[in-house]
Order: C-alpha cells, then structure tokens, then sequence
C-alpha cells in the first residue's frame, strides 16, 4: 500500500470523475477499528455517496463494537426478534439482549457480526468492466471479483474454499427448491458465496448508488455464541494469522483482483459528519430499524 | 386509457414520469428497460402518503437478485396516491411497467429538475447506448 496523501476527498463534479476513472487506479484503503452497528452502516453510506459524488472508490475493513446481527434491508424485525429469543429459549445464551440490532442498506439475509471481518467496496460504475454509468441492478463482476480475491488470499492460510457455483450447486439446491429462504444470510447459498468444507464462510450484499456501488460482506473466522451452527474458517482447519496481517494480505488479493492501486487513507471531514448525521436519522433511528 | 411510453419523460435513473394529467398530478414508475436489468425483483418499498419529495429524492427500494436498488424522485412535490397492491404483485411489472406498474402519484409543486429528463426517444438512445 502507498502512504497516505493529501488528495481531498471533498466531491468532485462527476464528468471530471468520469474521465478520472479513465486515466486513474487509486483507490482508498480505510481501516476502521471496532464501531458501533449504526456508525459502521453509516460509514459505507458515506462512502457510498462520496463514490457517487466522484471520489476515488473505496475499500474498507472494519469491527463491530460487540455481537450485531445485520438485517437484510427488506427483512422482518420480528423475525430478528425471535431468532434471537429462540438463542435464550434454548439456553444457548443467557441475554440475547447483549446483541445488537441493526438494518443494513443492502439486501439479502441477517449476519451475525462477532468473530468475523467485514469489508466494504464502494467504487463507480466507470470502474467495472462492461456497466454503464446509469446501469442498474448487482455487478456480478464485482462479487466475482471480491470473492476470488478473498477465496485466493484464505488459500494462503490453508484454508480451501471455493464460489458455491464451483462446488456443491446441484446437491444443496436441490434441498432448497422453492423453500423460504433461511433467516441467517450464511444458511442460504447464492452462486458466489465461499464455502468451505459444505459451510458457507464468506457471503456479501450490494447497494446501488446513482452511479455507483457499495459491496459489504462478512468473513467468518470463529463460531459465534449467537450463531453456533456457523462455523468460521478457523473451526475448518485454516490458520488465520492476527487481524491486522490479514486486513494486508486481504487488501493485496483485492487490489490485484479489482486491479486498484490502495492508498492508506481516513474518512475526510465531511464523510465524517455525513456518517454521524446518518447514525442518528437513519441507522441508528428505531423507525428505520423497525420499518418491517 | 393506457399509458403511452412514448408520452413520458425519463430520468437517467430510468425512472418514468407521466404528466399528462390535467389535475397536476403525476404518475412514476420504472422503465422496461429498468426491469430488464434488475432482473427479477423480489421486494418494494413504498414511501408514505404525504411524503415531500424533492427532484431526486429516493422514495423507494426494490430488491432484484443480489442488489437492493434504490428510486429516484424525477419531480418535486407531494406523495398522494402508493400504489399499494405492486409489491405483492412484481411479477406483473414485466408485462405491464407502464399501465400496472406506475409506483407512487405526486402531486407537482414545480418545475424543478425537468430540464434532466429525457424524451422518449432521448431515453431510448441512453439505453442502446449502454448495451
């Protein structure tokens, strides 16, 4: 990674942006410590918006500030609700309480955030291959990419994992015809999820922007108390080094893989006033948390 | 009476606007195209009745395969009317975005932005433009 410069990150008009994409790779590289639920979802809003406005993309790695279970924009709170009655019902914990709840902007199922790392990649449409700056709908090139890159560098640590496309489709789909799909995002399978050894251990969701994308997504390293049944990579065999060696070596397969050029870099002033605006209004407001 | 695609005007979003009505109020949906590319949507979120918009404000999420999608105001004014039944009933916005598929009625408050939206015929150049 090259050190930290002194380019603003304030936004830029968007045809300047435009013909940037064209003659420039950089790309920022935030590492953000552990953070409360509606902050870190703040966060990628912020970037997502700064990238939309015309800001280099942006890769980030960040930590939860306790157990967070991360609901699926469009699921149901009751449902996250009882999932986690359920975990005291049963004995497995003793105050699920102690989780938080937060919803996230993307879609798909809820993730239990607690020994894990999350990642986030927001970059502009001019930077994937083949997308329209107005195009719509996911970038399958993106999770594609994302998800190698990672599937390469776990590799590095003895752990074997591969898209679910390459491995197992026809055996679980077939159990998962036409069923409602599970609550926990890491019990459903989509074609570019990681598994290793039949779990699924890397899953991600993107959120459009105007013109640009947001990609976050969860690595499983340990079970957690809150989600017992899901393994990590570490349970399968892999010997995961500290966190700050593999945030270095996850960012090297990225940048390879999406073919960016990282810079070590920190949210600018105003990224940081729009997150904590966006912490109490949306993330962190009950009404958003409790829309459905 | 039907709606006409080639009487609407187009936000670069792919968002339709139909102003045809004499009451001053809108109708928006999405494009065709729109729904080509976000290829099986599974989930909408509507706004709520009284909502103000401002041009290219969000007012609504749908959810296709892997992505969630935010839509875009192409007209400042006032929620009046959400179209309630459609998120129940997707699927039928790839036979019918322009009759059954209008999303939400705005009651206009004023001109703002229209000078950003497209003609029929500049919204489909935009689109053959980008594959």
């Amino acid at each position: 990674m090259i050190a930290a410069d002194d380019r603003s990150q304030d936004s830029v008009n968007p045809d300047d942006a435009a013909q940037r994409c064209d003659v420039s790779n950089a790309a920022r590289l935030v590492v953000s410590g552990p953070t409360d639920a509606a902050m870190n979802m703040a966060i990628d809003q912020a970037l997502l918006e700064s990238v939309d406005s015309g800001s280099d993309p942006c890769l980030r790695f960040y930590q939860w500030s306790g157990p967070t279970l991360s609901l699926g924009y469009f699921q149901s709170i009751t449902d996250a609700q009882q999932y986690l009655d359920g975990l005291a019902d049963k004995g497995i914990v003793d105050d699920s309480e102690q989780v938080q709840i937060v919803r996230r902007a993307s879609g798909g199922g809820a993730i239990l955030h607690d020994h894990e790392l999350t990642y986030s990649i927001a970059l502009g449409n001019c930077r994937i291959p083949g997308r329209s700056q107005t195009q719509l709908g996911a970038s399958d090139w993106l999770y594609q990419s994302v998800h190698n890159a990672i599937a390469v560098c776990l590799g590095q640590f003895q752990c074997d994992a591969a898209r679910f496309r390459d491995s197992e489709k026809s055996r679980v789909l077939s159990s998962q015809t036409n069923a409602e799909p599970s609550f926990l995002c890491f019990q459903r399978r989509t074609e570019n999820d990681l598994i290793t050894s039949g779990y699924k251990v890397l899953g991600s969701a993107q959120r459009r922007g105007r013109r640009s994308i947001l990609q976050h997504g969860s690595l499983l390293i340990r079970a957690s108390a809150f989600a017992p049944v899901l393994p990590g990579v570490q349970d399968l065999g892999g010997a995961i080094p500290g966190r700050l060696q593999l945030i270095s070596s996850l960012a090297e397969c990225l940048s390879r893989s999406l073919g960016i050029a990282l810079i070590d870099s920190e949210l600018s002033d105003r990224e940081l006033d729009r997150a904590e605006d966006l912490s109490k209004s949306r993330f962190g407001a009950s009404d958003w948390t409790n829309r459905r | 009476m039907s709606r006409d695609p080639a009487k609407l005007l187009y936000a670069e979003s792919h968002e339709w606007l139909d102003l045809t009505a004499d009451d001053g109020v809108a109708a928006i949906g999405i494009s065709a195209f729109a729904i080509e590319q976000l290829n099986d949507l599974v989930y909408m979120d509507l706004p709520e009745v009284g909502k103000v918009l401002e041009f290219g404000d969000e007012f609504g999420e749908v959810e296709s395969v892997k992505a969630v999608s935010p839509l875009y105001s192409p007209v400042a004014g006032e929620v009046v009317e959400v179209h309630s039944e459609l998120p129940d009933s997707l699927e039928q916005l790839n036979d019918d975005p322009y009759e059954f598929g209008w999303i939400v009625r705005v009651k206009v408050s004023g001109d703002e932005g229209r000078d950003k939206l497209m003609d029929h015929a500049a919204y489909e150049k935009q689109c053959s433009e980008a594959g």
